[in-house]
């Protein structure tokens, strides 16, 4: 007699926490306090079986630099000009650096008033030799955090869709992976999460004439910008041009809430409220400008540019820019999550729609059914009541493989199910190890009971060795894998490591069982 | 029920003839390499970049007059492919050094404005930038070669250095020879080929493990009774002796990558394939190749 007890409890208890917490996984409408018991872990439908957006995002770092580069040379300048030491053409900007002309460098107090001034007010740059540039320590540290808060602002966006296990992670140095399994109007999605929503108010230069600057005469300091309308009946968009002034008055970081709403004639705008410091810088700006336009502009459009026609200081503000409801909505957003402290770029945009994924889990469905059927039913036709047992063992396999994967809150994917169904397939391989091994000592003439308990021993450092084999690849795969593919390891090692327990234990204990009721002297193998 | 029964079979003896295949095969496993670094081979937009889109037409629509719209228009170097019994088309191009936002929506656009009438969806669409298919070969070629020196390892710890010596060997050969398998049929090399590749190479040593462990387990057996060892003889033994339990194995895989084959949808097609002729070479390089290397390299040892 072998004690068969505790082996039929446990497999038993498996069997029930299994069905237990693949329920919530399958049925929807499961009851709050089943889903409580199990931490509300449930499986999730990878982005290719329920449609959804995956985007890779390159964080522009060399613009943002750039760009905090121009702002900084453009105060450096005023500093030499309003404190005498030097005249603006002392000084170039030169995208990486700024250039210092040799008569500034020749006048040695001023050169030394410069470096006190960067070191009081400009610390993260350097005076070296003869230009002015980052020092690379505060350069490293300015690119980690503008993909760090590239990674924030997006989440904060991403947030406002309210999708069930969306992931937006950093990749590498300067990567971005957003994943939106679910997400309804694509498009407007990555236009909303990439908008870079960088809000800057520059005057218009009414000064020149636009017609020059067009024709390619643009005033220094000048840059030529659009506003761009888009006619929904004719399908056209339509350009004006604007003559600007490069200097920035104020920008999106004055902001500290924007909502929308509807102004006298009824139509979308987006109101600002600025913080008490951008009111009053805002305040100052249209009481020195009255009469002057101001433009806003959103990424290098520009929304509007509206005459100041009295200096506004309560530091409340609306845009207006003949805005759809979803466009003031979008705007809205845009402003409230901040700016990206860069623009980003999308260099991989993999996009399944739902339907597309509706198939795909048919298919894989339909694939994962028919395989089973065919190698249930060869395994009896090959073993007969052995091949039942491995069958049990190959049922219980894929059961605990299923709760194992509802439990971790695991992510299904297409090529996930297709792991599935290869454990399917590999898991009555150990049995197939065991039963030969069994009918070579029936073969020599061994009563059952032996050539049974021979056959599980010699097989079993056999079927260690080579599910270690498949582990290693299968932890390979996981750790270089990408989305889909880590999708797949995980199914695949989880569904060789449960195997090693079904195929040993799940189909030992029934042997042991049948012997235990009866004396055998035939096996059906 | 046994298909095989008591053999005899005397497969190191035919080593000649697999060899010759297993070059053949190997070879062309070379020259699809090369074909790969040199940028002619069908490698999938996962590696180069590109765009690959599935449109859904509302009604019958076929491939030349989708070709018609798209080659005035300048989209030249456009593979299309119509998915059988539906009215989907898919587009693929790999113009990698282009901005591909701009491409894609003029795709889009020229295709909505020709066919008015028969208005197409997308259904998925897959844009993937060059630098991201770069840094994806070089991980997938990392994968590669450090999944294969971890089996190595493991196996020379299990057995001997001679024993992971000829399962490398073996193993080497079936990523090369299904690499040739996919070369003659001029099939992409995707992510989930390439995932494939390496899930059979899991497969085909657990193979090798089990003819291995038999013929360690002979050896010992066999070197206890007598010093003169028949090293081809006893090698032939082992591989009869688990031949069943070989060819069992590799079939019920292969039922289920078959039905994964047939019914599994367009996404897995490569895929299944590669497992197919994966499983398929996995289990002739153990008897045929992995084997007989085993015999040449332990010759000297017991004679």
């Amino acid at each position: 007699m072998k004690p068969v007890k505790t082996r039929v409890i446990l497999i038993a208890v498996f069997i029930f926490i299994s069905f237990f917490s693949i329920i919530p996984s399958i049925y929807p409408n499961t009851p709050g306090w089943w889903k409580a018991v199990i931490g509300n872990a449930e499986m999730h439908l990878g982005l290719d079986l329920q449609g959804g957006v995956y985007l890779v995002e390159k964080v522009e770092v060399d613009k943002a630099v750039k760009e905090k580069l121009y702002k900084d040379y453009s105060d450096i300048k005023s500093f030499i000009k309003t404190k005498n030491i030097g005249k603006g053409k002392d000084l170039t900007f030169k995208d990486e650096y700024i250039a210092l002309s040799g008569n500034l460098l020749k006048n040695k107090p001023a050169v030394s008033r410069l470096k006190n001034y960067l070191k009081n007010h400009h610390i993260s740059l350097q005076l070296s030799g003869d230009i002015i540039n980052f020092k690379p320590s505060a350069l490293a540290l300015y690119k980690k955090e503008a993909v760090g808060g590239a990674v924030e602002v997006m989440r904060n966006r991403i947030d406002q869709f309210g999708l069930v296990a969306p992931k937006i992670a950093r990749q590498g140095k300067d990567l971005i992976v957003v994943e939106m399994p679910g997400v309804k109007n694509v498009k407007q999605a990555i236009k909303l999460i990439g908008k870079t929503a960088r809000l800057t108010f520059k005057l218009v230069d009414d000064k020149h004439n636009l017609m020059d600057a067009l024709n390619g005469k643009v005033p220094k300091g000048d840059e030529i910008l659009y506003h761009i309308t888009y006619n929904k009946y004719t399908h056209k968009t339509a350009k004006r041009p604007y003559l600007i002034q490069k200097a920035v008055l104020m920008d999106g970081a004055a902001i500290s809430s924007a909502n929308v709403q509807m102004n006298r004639y009824n139509q979308p705008v987006v109101g600002v409220s600025l913080n008490s410091a951008g009111a009053k810088q805002f305040g100052n700006i249209t009481t020195k400008y009255t009469g002057e336009r101001l433009a806003i502009i959103l990424d290098n459009n520009v929304i509007s540019a509206p005459v100041i026609e009295e200096p506004i200081l309560g530091g409340n503000a609306s845009i207006s820019g003949r805005f759809t409801m979803a466009q003031a909505n979008n705007l809205a957003i845009a402003l409230r999550s901040g700016a990206l402290p860069a623009p980003v770029k999308i260099i991989q945009n993999n996009t399944v729609g739902p339907t597309l994924g509706a198939d795909s889990i048919h298919d894989g469905i339909l694939a994962a059914i028919v395989g089973t059927i065919l190698v249930i039913g060869f395994m009896i036709f090959y073993y007969k009541l052995s091949g039942l047992i491995a069958d049990f063992a190959l049922i219980e396999n894929v059961l605990f493989l299923m709760a194992a994967l509802s439990l971790f809150g695991a992510t299904l994917t297409l090529p996930g199910i297709a792991g599935i169904i290869l454990t399917i397939g590999m898991s009555v391989d150990s049995n197939v190890l065991i039963f030969e091994r069994i009918r070579e000592e029936l073969r020599e003439g061994k009563p059952v009971v032996i050539a049974v308990e021979n056959g599980y021993n010699k097989a079993f450092f056999t079927i260690l060795d080579s599910h270690v084999t498949a582990l290693i690849t299968a932890a390979v795969l996981f750790y270089f894998g990408s989305g889909p593919v880590k999708g797949f390891a995980v199914t695949l090692s989880l569904g060789i490591m449960i195997n090693l327990f079904t195929s040993l234990v799940g189909t030992k204990v029934i042997f042991d069982m049948i012997s235990n009721k009866k004396e055998l002297n035939k096996l059906s193998i | 029920m046994e298909f095989i029964k008591n053999t005899h079979y005397n497969f190191i003896a035919k080593r000649k003839y697999s060899f010759v295949l297993s070059s053949i095969l190997v070879i062309f496993g070379i020259i699809e390499i090369i074909t790969m670094i040199a940028g002619t081979a069908k490698i999938g937009i996962d590696f180069t970049g590109g765009l690959s889109m599935q449109l859904a037409f509302k009604h019958k629509i076929s491939i030349s007059s989708v070709r018609k719209i798209l080659i005035p228009a300048g989209f030249k170097d456009v593979k299309l492919v119509k998915i059988k019994g539906k009215n989907d088309i898919i587009i693929q191009t790999k113009a990698a050094a282009k901005d591909l936002n701009a491409y894609t929506a003029e795709i889009k656009q020229v295709i909505k404005k020709s066919f008015e009438k028969n208005p197409p969806k997308v259904v998925s669409s897959e844009m993937i930038g060059p630098s991201v298919g770069k840094k994806l070969s070089r991980d997938a070629v990392i994968a590669i070669i450090i999944s294969i020196i971890a089996i190595i390892l493991y196996i020379t710890w299990r057995f001997e250095f001679r024993f992971g010596l000829a399962a490398a060997i073996g193993l080497a050969h079936d990523v090369l020879a299904l690499l040739g398998v996919i070369f003659i049929f001029q099939k992409e090399i995707t992510l989930l080929v390439i995932t494939a590749v390496l899930t059979v190479a899991g497969y085909s040593l657990t193979d090798k493990v089990v003819v291995f462990d038999r013929i360690r387990e002979n050896l010992k057996t066999e070197t206890e009774k007598s010093k003169h060892i028949d090293l081809k003889g006893l090698v032939n033994i082992s591989i009869n002796e688990v031949l069943t339990r070989t060819v069992v194995t590799s079939l019920t895989v292969i039922l289920v990558v078959l039905s994964l084959f047939f019914l599994g949808g367009i996404v897995l097609h490569g895929f299944a394939f590669t497992l197919l002729f994966g499983v398929l070479i996995g289990t002739y390089s153990s008897i045929f190749i992995a084997s007989p290397i085993m015999v040449i390299l332990n010759e000297k040892h017991y004679k």
